[in-house]
């Protein structure tokens, strides 16, 4: 049930520069939470700002109650929920959307566009691991973000756009060549990743789960302001996704 | 269930809201975990998302947009229309306990007559109708009648015709003269009108130059347009005798309070759910110590209290 939980910030690390990983305690999100789910966090009390922002779920331990989300600071709202220090509490709403789920295959490859990859990392706790995974970045200014995401996900092959760490190309590039039939791909990042990615590989992989993110208003379900057009209609991203099948969505029509 | 005491209680025309907080239209889900005693108990009433006579895609593109204190809309009135909404969802919402107002939005005449007839024929399962002649975030019709006295009276006479229940009619803040919308509407058989919609507004992409929204205007609410909103519900309140019902920023149990004295039976609340739910608690506690406070036996006792000393 979604619901707005008071969660103290238990811990704080910044990645890298603009990049926090937080922690809150939160037991009842802590224990409903599910790999694709995101929670809505409060940056300040009052109406400045008046929205929550949407952040996927990186981890949740139900034994020790606590949940942990992974973001870049963008703007007014992260920038006061990074700058929260350790003991506040922040109103923290959640658990919110569906999950990856009913694997099509036992070999499971994951493809990330920087943070995208938060839920990914949950996901991969749960099922032990990637057979693959592919995370991209811009360049070598993510040197530390990607060293983090190396020591949790050891089998991650790393891309940059300019080629300055890691090999050179978008996350999607480690597709190429290779045989999809057996394989059920999760992805996460920017939407147009995710657009190339099913442009691509749309007709050899059978399995494309895809997270994907557009501006929120309530989080959910109540507004329509996060709707996809989908092959079954405008469905909103908040409750209805963030996870769809990609063959799903109508990606032409998708505002970018 | 906590035990709720009657000073809270009031009657929004013909509307028996045991709380005087109503969940604004198009700010709630019709999912089961959105309707369970924790939240409900501290509602009189919900309205639905709008609803049309045909079905509604919404708008393309970007739909919302925080603003200070704020956030624009456009939706677009993105519903399954009212045949699948009467068939479909009507029962399910009903027997939630909590009461439902239908929320009717509608391009011409012929639209507005044929969801009242639908609205008559389950008139059993329906609390009351929310008129709304304001939403601003279509090409056709909604806004357009509430701007106009005379368009607005039209839309109330139709809607009255095949309706003898709680009809409450949504203004819109565009109106250029609330005083004479609100009389027009009230002459024409509304039971209580709800002031109001939102601002039209509109914002920029500057890293892209362009309109944010595919219709370029939007409506904006939030507690940015509160003081705003508690003028049109000081003007509609002064121009009528039916209950008014205040709509706009409210956030706190001092906001409500101050729509009641300025002339409002009831307040709605919307964009605030967005920022917490416990705004909900907030307004109901907090209204039951402000009566306590003011020594009275109901709230209702304090609708139009700053306008006494006018």
């Amino acid at each position: 049930m979604i619901r707005d939980h008071d969660s103290r910030l238990a811990a704080k690390e910044e990645v890298s520069p603009g990049i926090w990983h937080l922690t809150f305690e939160c037991p009842e999100i802590a224990s409903a939470a599910l790999p694709g789910n995101f929670v809505l966090i409060k940056p300040a009390r009052g109406s400045a700002p008046l929205l929550r922002r949407p952040l996927g779920v990186l981890d949740a331990d139900a034994a020790k109650g606590t949940i942990e989300v992974l973001f870049r600071v963008v703007g007014q709202g992260t920038d006061l929920i990074a700058g929260g220090d350790v003991g506040q509490v922040f109103s923290v709403r959640g658990p919110v959307g569906g999950n990856f789920k009913d694997f099509r295959h036992g070999r499971v490859w994951a493809v990330a566009g920087t943070l995208g990859i938060a839920p990914l990392l949950f996901l991969r706790k749960k099922i032990g691991g990637f057979e693959k995974l592919f995370l991209g970045v811009g360049n070598a200014s993510w040197k530390g973000f990607a060293d983090w995401v190396q020591v949790r996900a050891p089998e991650m092959v790393l891309y940059s756009d300019d080629g300055s760490i890691g090999r050179k190309g978008f996350s999607i590039a480690g597709l190429e060549g290779e045989d999809l039939s057996g394989v059920s791909l999760v992805c996460c990042g920017p939407n147009p990743m995710m657009k190339a990615l099913y442009n691509q590989y749309g007709t050899s992989c059978d399995d494309i789960q895809v997270s994907l993110e557009k501006r929120m208003g309530c989080g959910y379900g109540g507004c329509y302001g996060c709707v996809v057009d989908t092959t079954t209609g405008r469905r909103r991203i908040c409750i209805d996704g963030p996870v769809f099948q990609a063959r799903e969505v109508k990606w032409d029509e998708l505002h970018l | 269930m906590s035990c709720i005491s009657d000073s809270l209680r009031v009657n929004a025309g013909g509307v028996d809201l045991r709380v005087p907080v109503v969940i604004a239209s198009g700010t709630w889900a019709y999912e089961d975990g959105m309707w369970q005693d924790d939240l409900a108990r501290h509602v009189g009433a919900i309205c639905s998302k709008a609803i049309t006579k045909d079905p509604c895609l919404g708008n393309p593109g970007t739909r919302v947009w925080e603003t200070p204190s704020g956030i624009l809309n456009s939706i677009g009135l993105q519903n399954e229309g009212i045949d699948s909404f009467i068939d479909h969802r009507l029962e399910g919402l009903k027997k939630r306990g909590t009461p439902v107002m239908l929320n009717i939005c509608m391009q011409s005449d012929e639209d507005l007559a044929y969801m009242m007839d639908r609205v008559a024929e389950v008139k059993d399962m329906v609390d009351g109708v929310e008129l709304n002649v304001s939403c601003p975030n279509t090409d056709h019709g909604c806004m357009s009648w509430g701007v106009d006295a005379r368009l607005t009276a039209k839309a109330t006479e139709m809607a009255r015709a095949k309706w003898d229940g709680p009809l409450w009619v949504k203004l819109t803040p565009q109106a250029p003269d609330i005083p004479a919308v609100a009389r027009a509407a009230e002459l024409a058989g509304a039971s209580a009108l709800v002031a109001s919609n939102t601002w039209l507004g509109m914002a920029i992409d500057t890293k892209r130059g362009v309109p944010v929204f595919a219709r370029r205007v939007a409506g904006l609410s939030g507690p940015a347009v509160f003081p705003l909103a508690l003028r049109v519900v000081w003007d509609a309140a002064g121009a009528v005798k039916i209950p008014v019902i205040g709509c706009g920023g409210v956030d706190s149990a001092d906001a409500a309070l101050a729509m009641i004295m300025a002339g409002a039976a009831a307040v709605e609340v919307g964009a605030s759910l967005f920022a917490g739910f416990g705004v909900l608690k907030d307004i109901h506690e907090g209204l039951e110590a402000a009566v306590a406070r003011w020594g009275v036996k109901n709230v209702s006792e304090l609708i139009g209290k700053a306008r006494e000393t006018r």
